[in-house]
């Protein structure tokens, strides 16, 4: 491995771990707030109100979704860490893809981009190293902007394509804008650090945009 | 002593923003919540806030744009930077451009408490500092000042006083 490419996988774990830390103290800082909330309906009770039943029910729940996220997001992070242990290997595309993405949310979000997980196809799989594949996804993820001010909305597919398998964008004429330097930059940036990635730019009937990263079957990028 | 005060609290993440919001409010203050920093401008288009709690890093306009269109365009509104543990000398930085403080996430509520209340009396004494400039040049204008130019002048003093 040249400095520039190990260089560039640092800086791309540094921006996922950045993201997904800043998540997780979201979630504790939520979590801490909703426990000073029960702290203050107890002090209440003990100047005489009454504790509402319904209100420690909704507070529990409350707390358990931030568990639960909590739990998700260091699970996805754990994953992610032990990717680089295994550098060869079969791989469920579409369970690595939904992983990374969790990590990736507040990345997307600052870009006003949501990222639509609804359409994993399942059982996707393929052998591929497990850390160049996020990176990919990282540098495709990367260029991907929402067209109108107020925000996009991209869907993300995951199928099998050939000998194997894609990851697929799409996004109407409002949702996402990729200019030709972005595209062409991501395709270099792909060919130098993740040469078993490829990226295609096209365009449905109806006008969406679509962008596909494409694994172990090289396609010509246009 | 919080009776009244009204607090505009700006944060993207709704379940964080919800809660707090809550505790203020059973504390006395008369909170507005804004998702983002477009909500927060239209906010403050249509009503008078004396405090802006602000999370520094948010989809769209970050919080220290916000800031700096807050303000720009409300003398004396009195903004508290909320930010991680990453972002702490963004939010130093966020002082020098005129936030009154900033607090680190997750913070404990009486240190903010703390923080709005000395925010609200610099809020107090910088306005009434202004409303006593404003008097002593309304005397000295009333002296020999055509009406108009003392409308004038007055205007001019209070341009950025929301």
């Amino acid at each position: 491995m040249n400095d520039n490419r190990e260089r560039q996988q640092l800086e791309f774990f540094g921006c996922i771990l950045a993201s997904a830390t800043h998540q997780l103290n979201n979630v504790l800082s939520t979590a801490d707030q909703v426990v000073g909330l029960l702290g203050d309906m107890l002090a209440a009770a003990e100047t005489g109100h009454r504790l509402d039943p319904r209100k420690i029910e909704d507070i529990k729940d409350r707390l358990l979704v931030q568990v639960r996220r909590g739990a998700d997001l260091v699970g996805n992070l754990n994953s992610f860490a032990h990717s680089v242990d295994r550098p060869q290997g079969e791989i469920d595309l579409g369970r690595l893809v939904h992983q990374f993405l969790s990590l990736y949310e507040r990345l997307a979000a600052r870009r006003r981009l949501e990222l639509n997980k609804a359409l994993f196809a399942v059982d996707v799989g393929f052998q591929g190293n497990p850390l160049d594949i996020q990176h990919a996804l990282f540098l495709f993820l990367e260029v991907l902007h929402p067209a109108a001010r107020a925000g996009g909305r991209a869907t993300i597919e995951v199928r099998q394509g050939g000998k194997g398998a894609i990851v697929e964008a799409r996004g109407g004429p409002k949702d996402l804008a990729i200019d030709e330097e972005a595209f062409t930059s991501l395709a270099s940036r792909l060919a130098a650090i993740v040469p078993a990635a490829s990226v295609t730019r096209s365009y449905s009937p109806g006008g969406d945009m679509i962008l596909a990263l494409h694994f172990g079957n090289k396609q010509a990028a246009g | 002593m919080n009776e009244g005060i009204k607090l505009l609290i700006v944060d993207d993440e709704v379940e964080f923003l919800d809660t707090i919001a809550e505790r203020l409010e059973s504390r006395g203050f008369l909170v507005t919540k804004a998702t983002d920093g477009e909500i927060a401008l239209d906010a403050v288009k249509h009503d008078r806030f004396d405090l802006a709690l602000v999370d520094l890093r948010m989809p769209g306009m970050d919080g220290s744009k916000l800031l700096e269109i807050l303000k720009s365009e409300h003398r004396f509104l009195e903004v508290i930077i909320l930010t991680g543990h990453s972002s702490v000398e963004a939010a130093v930085e966020c002082t020098k451009l005129g936030a009154f403080d900033f607090l680190v996430k997750p913070y404990d509520l009486e240190k903010l408490l703390e923080v709005l209340r000395h925010a609200y009396e610099a809020r107090l004494r910088r306005k009434f500092e202004h409303d006593q400039e404003r008097l002593k040049k309304l005397a000295e204008l009333a002296t020999g000042a055509t009406p108009l130019s003392i409308l004038e002048e007055l205007r001019k003093m209070d341009d950025g006083v929301k």
